[in-house]
């Protein structure tokens, strides 16, 4: 596949979970991660938080598969107060590249804009995330989703409560 | 609105409290009034002690942080020799904030507007100006960084006091230092600030997340989803049905309150989703734990939890993990949060992932639990401005004779909110000064 190609393949996969996530079908938005797949948000202000270790740093959001799961199972339920009744979001997801690829493997960015409108408020999170895809029978599951915010704290948000 | 003493026993009229009928109250106009904002920062944030940092986030010669306490920004610095300083992040010459950066490692910090140089013990080193000073223009430190006028630490918790008057920390702290040794004593090698805290901003008055942060009562209602999740978790150690516990003041305004429940804790309390490699690992450490404090005292600290409160703003949670929050009124509607988590320096891998996880899956702002508090901030907000002149109950468990600075009751109930309120009502009103007696003062 040529370059274009593959950034067009890659450019519908990241459209599609932008979809899901908006129309809150968040279990389908579970299974486009391998059984090892992470979500990640990386910890505010720092210089480089694409190679910041979840392990040894607090980050915002370190989901191994099984805690995404959970994440969504809490979200869907009326007892997810801040997310109660749900707020109306818009990823926006733009300048996606490919930063390599070997046979199963694919490593993108995007930048993405994600609008968040409830209780009469709106506010908007921004940053680039970092992908890495497998890639299997024309299509993609999520290894690793790293979310690193333009934010030094969260402010106005006061949380993070839907997944970016 | 008038504020002043009304009551016999309380000190404002936003506070009541009627022994005969168990009930004790505040005022909604408390979370919502401008004037109760004003006060509150010129006697709340300007008389007590305030947390500033931990030692361990400026571990090094020449490490400096800036942070708004109490609506001062300040810079928290440890100079060449090794001290460490707390000075307004000001310059002398005409007020330009002098270091923009969060934190980092310097010799100097420069004001970016005329070039004055101050090294990191706050002393002015250079005008940036070949003419026109006298030589001895600084001889007698006027021109230095101005100091914040009280700094002390206890267990290498740093705080501040803006009150040159103020009683010392130690006196300030009361019954709370028993419970700072608590966490303190976890490690041998000293306690630190594990990197990547988060700060916010969110709408509500700063109180409520007060309140909120030793109250046990929401726990089942408010947090269904992350007890839900919980159980999951850790379905196989036992957790439902065994808590017990006690809530209360501890002198001063502070509080907190104390259970044991079984979710697990790296220090030093193992259950089995930890893995069996964990195992061995945790019972060395509670072991030492036991020859060095004694059992009784060790099991408390392994087994139990507990949700401490500094009065006015500081939150320390030694449960999961150990998480330190300060909050401060933004406006009487808006609150500004610093969150940090902390650890034992040198952690093992393991555990220090454990802590990570117990914390992400909790108190964070992307937890499975804290987005719905912040979420009941704005709710119990819109109602009390909404119905400003409505009280907000905190009866729950309270007795007839109780002292209200240090009531006792379940773990479930609000005594140590009581007493928060108590030590809150007597500085609005007056009837405390946190100041020391000056000699000859009859006190």
């Amino acid at each position: 596949m040529s370059d274009a190609g593959l950034r067009a393949s890659v450019e519908d996969f990241l459209y599609r979970e932008a979809e899901l996530l908006d129309r809150w079908r968040l279990n389908e938005w579970v299974e486009l991660f391998t059984p090892d797949g992470y979500y990640l948000v990386a910890p505010l202000g720092l210089d480089d938080p694409r190679n910041a270790d979840p392990q040894s740093m607090l980050f915002l959001v370190a989901d191994d598969r099984t805690r995404i799961g959970q994440r969504a199972t809490r979200l869907l339920k009326k007892g997810a107060h801040a997310e109660y009744p749900h707020s109306r979001t818009r990823h926006t997801v733009s300048n996606v590249m490919i930063e390599d690829h070997d046979g199963d493997t694919v490593r993108a960015a995007a930048n993405f804009i994600t609008w968040r409108a409830r209780n009469r408020e709106v506010v908007s999170y921004m940053g680039r995330t970092y992908y890495t895809l497998a890639t299997a029978a024309d299509d993609f599951h999520i290894r690793e989703k790293r979310v690193c915010l333009d934010l030094e704290l969260l402010a106005p948000q006061g949380s993070l409560a839907i997944i970016l | 609105m008038n504020i002043s003493a009304t009551v016999s026993e309380l000190h404002t009229e936003l506070v009541n409290v009627d022994r005969k009928r168990l009930r004790f109250r505040v005022d909604r106009r408390a979370y919502t009034d401008d004037e109760v904002f004003r006060r509150e920062r010129d006697i709340i944030f300007n008389k007590c002690w305030l947390y500033l940092g931990h030692a361990s986030e400026i571990p090094a010669a020449g490490d400096f942080l800036t942070r708004t306490v109490g609506g001062y920004d300040l810079i928290f610095s440890r100079d060449t020799a090794g001290d460490i300083h707390a000075y307004f992040n000001a310059c002398s010459h005409r007020g330009s904030t002098v270091c923009r950066e969060r934190s980092g490692r310097a010799r100097v910090f420069t004001c970016p507007y005329h070039g004055w140089v101050y090294d990191l013990a706050g002393r002015l080193r250079d005008q940036g100006a070949k003419s026109g000073y006298p030589a001895n223009f600084n001889a007698d430190g006027a021109y230095d960084l101005r100091r914040v006028p009280r700094l002390e630490a206890y267990r290498d918790l740093y705080f501040v006091n803006y009150n040159p008057r103020a009683i010392g920390l130690a006196e300030y702290l009361a019954g709370a230092a028993d419970y700072l040794d608590l966490v303190a004593d976890q490690a041998e090698s000293g306690m630190e600030i594990i990197a990547g805290g988060v700060s916010l901003e969110a709408s509500g008055n700063w109180k409520l997340l007060m309140e909120n942060s030793y109250d046990a009562y929401h726990g089942p209602s408010l947090h269904s989803t992350y007890f839900e999740f919980l159980d999951q978790r850790v379905a196989s150690s036992n957790m439902a049905g065994t808590q017990s516990g006690f809530g209360c003041g501890l002198g001063m305004g502070h509080g907190v309150f104390e259970l044991n429940l079984r979710s697990g804790r790296p220090i030093a309390q193992w259950i089995p989703p930890f893995g069996e490699d964990a195992k061995p690992k945790i019972e060395a450490i509670k072991r030492r734990l036991v020859e060095k404090f004694g059992r009784e005292r060790a099991d408390r600290m392994a087994e139990r939890q507990r949700n401490l409160i500094i009065f006015p703003n500081l939150v320390v949670n030694d449960n999961l993990g150990i998480s330190v929050r300060t909050v401060f009124p933004k406006s009487p509607s808006r609150m500004t949060v610093d969150i940090w988590v902390m650890g034992p320096k040198g952690e093992d891998p393991m555990f220090r992932k454990l802590r990570l996880d117990n914390y992400l899956t909790f108190v964070g702002p992307t937890g499975f639990a804290t987005p719905d508090d912040i979420e009941a901030f704005d709710l119990c907000q819109r109602g009390s401005v909404h119905s400003p002149h409505a009280w907000s109950d905190i009866s729950k468990g309270m007795s007839e004779d109780e002292d209200l600075l240090h009531a006792r009751a379940d773990f479930m109930d609000e005594a140590q909110m009581r007493g928060w309120w108590a030590q809150w009502d007597r500085l609005i009103g007056g009837a405390e000064t946190l100041e020391a007696a000056a000699p000859g003062d009859a006190r």
